[in-house]
């Protein structure tokens, strides 16, 4: 009998703490669960934004998007409407963000003018909120317009860029790089090969530090130019493909196109015109899906000289009809073979 | 040993069989109510009885999909099997309460309860002098649109509608090419009646100028009648030939007015049917702009909601189009 009671004792007592246990792991379970549930709760809602600030952000960003996906006359209307949202609130970083968006458009589609008065008006803007973020962008986008419309705009699309790299250099901002590139082909355009290379290189460096890498494959492409000018084909090639790998890993059409461009150039520099077609073949296959057209009849003038060089008439000729076709889209200035050179 | 003595001795062991046999009495009792009132919350000790219909296909059935009958639950779908015709029998297990409800004339149905609530079956009243459906008999299945479908339903008409329109306004028989015709042909009479009016004062003003100098002739020389007796002649021919053709040409004129009435009644038919037309259009464009609308709005709400906020890509107030580095 006692025996027995002793051992209910101890029974009750590996009970009693196995319960305890089982509470506590209930406790524990039913404290995560509600932890969840009110966690999700309370974060339901925490946008602080006023609802048309919000609406401004959802359209700029679906602009974006638009922008990513080519459909340019879809992304400018989502911006204006942006812009208009954010006026009518007066929200001034808003209105300036979108201006931005706006005037890398107006690039894109090559309103240049449309582009400029943007930029100044984004710059206007970051001077009167001194906000350093909208002046080192405002900054490096009036650079690459400068820079695009080249001629003797290079020298201000150094300046400009300079002036947004040191603004970025002082805030730390990862986008210095970005601002290097476009430095180093505005030397580069600027017949200033080795500043071009010191900053290209300067621009990889921080790229990879900050691991920016769109940015990364710029540099390595600017870097490629440079090599090929120099003519070490072999180096050139390799910073091509890896520009090209980093690209495809991104899915970034336009710069896939691009690299395979140059790679095709690289090709025929080696005289190796058989891989060069190829190459530029596939360049224009991707630059059809998404691309500027200069860019295509670019491609296609390439394309048709080496098939006519091949003896292959027909392909040629069919080529030739792809570009008189492509040549309508075009603005006039590309088909008159005038370079747009604005004076300073 | 010691340990037995002293839990002899401790007066907490006194009565412990009793003790331990009231705990476990106690968790028997609380178990069984638990499992009890959770089987009562579950319909474990409803009575049921079981119906069953017939589908072409299973898709969007699923087991233990609710069956309401007005708005509240009745049942549950028991279980889907195949017949030898390879269609799928859907098997309803109903509360036998409300078994008084669904009689013969009643029907199932498959509902969306909103535009994103869950499906269900739902089961029609029918009137109380119908025979009830017996336990394990069919009941009839009636297939309700979905939401795509309504669609199409409320597009298609609009569609018919402008095609009619546009096969109306195409109709050689129609008002409209009518009326093209009409007018075509109301210019073409007033071209000829223009031609004939020109003709018409042509002659007058000849005939006019001839009879003037006839009557200065008769003036000057009267003894010279004779002679504008013959002239006079030809002139009251040419004045006879101007009145048949002024007579001719007011003929046209009625012919003329009710081929303006008919094409201004054309035109007016037309803009009547255009008007009807439109009306219809305007409206339903309406409604697929208010539907439009709350669709958005529920996605909106559905977006702000938790979890769904937080599988959805962050707002950025600043997001930029990237500044391509490199390509010119």
């Amino acid at each position: 009998m006692r025996k027995c009671l002793v051992v209910s004792g101890q029974w009750s007592v590996v009970r009693n703490s196995w319960l305890k246990s089982k509470f506590l792991f209930l406790l524990f379970t039913v404290h995560c669960s509600l932890s969840t549930v009110l966690y999700g709760c309370a974060s339901a809602k925490k946008t602080e934004l006023p609802a048309i600030q919000i609406e401004a952000i959802d359209f700029n960003q679906r602009g974006v998007l638009a922008v990513e996906a080519g459909k340019y006359n879809k992304a400018l209307v989502e911006f204006q409407i942006a812009l208009q949202l954010n006026t009518s609130v007066d929200n001034q970083k808003g209105i300036a963000v979108n201006l931005l968006n706006l005037g890398r458009l107006y690039l894109l589609m090559e309103r240049f003018d449309d582009a400029q008065t943007t930029f100044d008006r984004v710059v206007n803007i970051g001077v009167g909120l001194n906000d350093q973020f909208i002046l080192s962008e405002g900054y490096a986008s009036l650079g690459r317009y400068y820079y695009l419309t080249g001629g003797n705009n290079n020298k201000d699309a150094i300046d400009s860029m300079e002036r947004a790299a040191a603004i970025d250099r002082k805030e730390g901002y990862h986008t210095i790089g970005n601002r290097l590139n476009i430095m180093g082909m505005a030397y580069k355009a600027d017949n200033k090969p080795e500043e071009a290379e010191k900053v290209f290189n300067d621009a990889l460096k921080l790229n990879k530090g900050y691991d920016m890498e769109a940015d990364i494959a710029d540099s390595l492409r600017g870097l490629g130019d440079i090599w090929i000018e120099k003519g070490d084909y072999k180096k050139a090639g390799e910073l091509y493909e890896n520009a090209l790998a980093i690209d495809k890993k991104l899915g970034l059409s336009a710069k896939i196109s691009i690299d395979l461009s140059n790679l095709g150039i690289l090709s025929l520099r080696e005289n190796d015109t058989k891989n060069a077609l190829d190459f530029f073949l596939r360049a224009y296959a991707v630059g059809s899906s998404r691309g500027n057209d200069r860019r295509k009849l670019k491609l296609l003038d390439k394309i048709i000289d080496i098939y006519t060089a091949l003896g292959d008439k027909n392909s040629a000729e069919a080529y030739s009809l792809e570009k008189e076709k492509l040549i309508k889209l075009v603005p006039a200035g590309f088909k008159q073979g005038k370079e747009r050179i604005k004076e300073p | 040993m010691t340990t037995a003595k002293a839990g002899q001795k401790d007066p907490r062991f006194k009565n412990l069989e009793k003790k331990v046999g009231v705990f476990v009495s106690i968790v028997i009792v609380m178990l069984l109510s638990i499992f009890f009132f959770m089987g009562k919350e579950r319909g474990m000790f409803i009575k049921k009885y079981h119906l069953f219909f017939i589908v072409d296909s299973g898709m969007g059935f699923i087991e233990g999909m609710p069956v309401k009958l007005s708005g509240f639950k009745i049942g549950k779908v028991k279980s889907m099997s195949l017949t030898s015709e390879a269609r799928v029998k859907v098997a309803l297990e109903i509360s036998k309460e409300y078994q008084k409800w669904i009689r013969h004339g009643s029907v199932a149905r498959m509902m969306k309860e909103g535009v994103i609530g869950e499906t269900v079956v739902d089961v029609t009243v029918s009137p109380a002098s119908a025979m009830i459906i017996e336990d394990w008999k069919e009941l009839p299945y009636e297939k309700v649109m979905g939401i795509e479908e309504l669609i199409v339903k409320e597009v298609k008409p609009v569609l018919q509608e402008v095609k009619e329109t546009i096969g109306y306004i195409n109709n050689p028989e129609g008002d409209i090419k009518k009326a093209i015709a009409n007018i075509k042909k109301l210019s073409e009479g007033l071209l000829e009646t223009k031609t004939n009016l020109n003709g018409i004062l042509k002659d007058a003003k000849n005939t006019v100028s001839e009879a003037t100098s006839a009557f200065r002739e008769a003036d000057s020389a009267f003894g010279k009648v004779g002679n504008i007796g013959e002239k006079a002649a030809p002139v009251i021919d040419k004045l006879n030939t101007v009145a048949e053709d002024a007579e001719k040409a007011s003929k046209k004129i009625p012919e003329v007015m009710d081929k303006a009435i008919k094409i201004m009644d054309d035109v007016k038919g037309f803009s009547d049917v255009l008007s009807k037309k439109s009306h219809g259009v305007k409206n339903m464009l309406e409604d697929t702009e208010e539907m439009l609308g709350d669709t958005k709005e529920i996605i909106k709400g559905a977006k702000d909601t938790w979890p769904i906020n937080i599988m959805l890509p962050p707002r950025e107030e600043f997001k930029l189009v990237p500044l391509a580095g490199v390509e010119k």
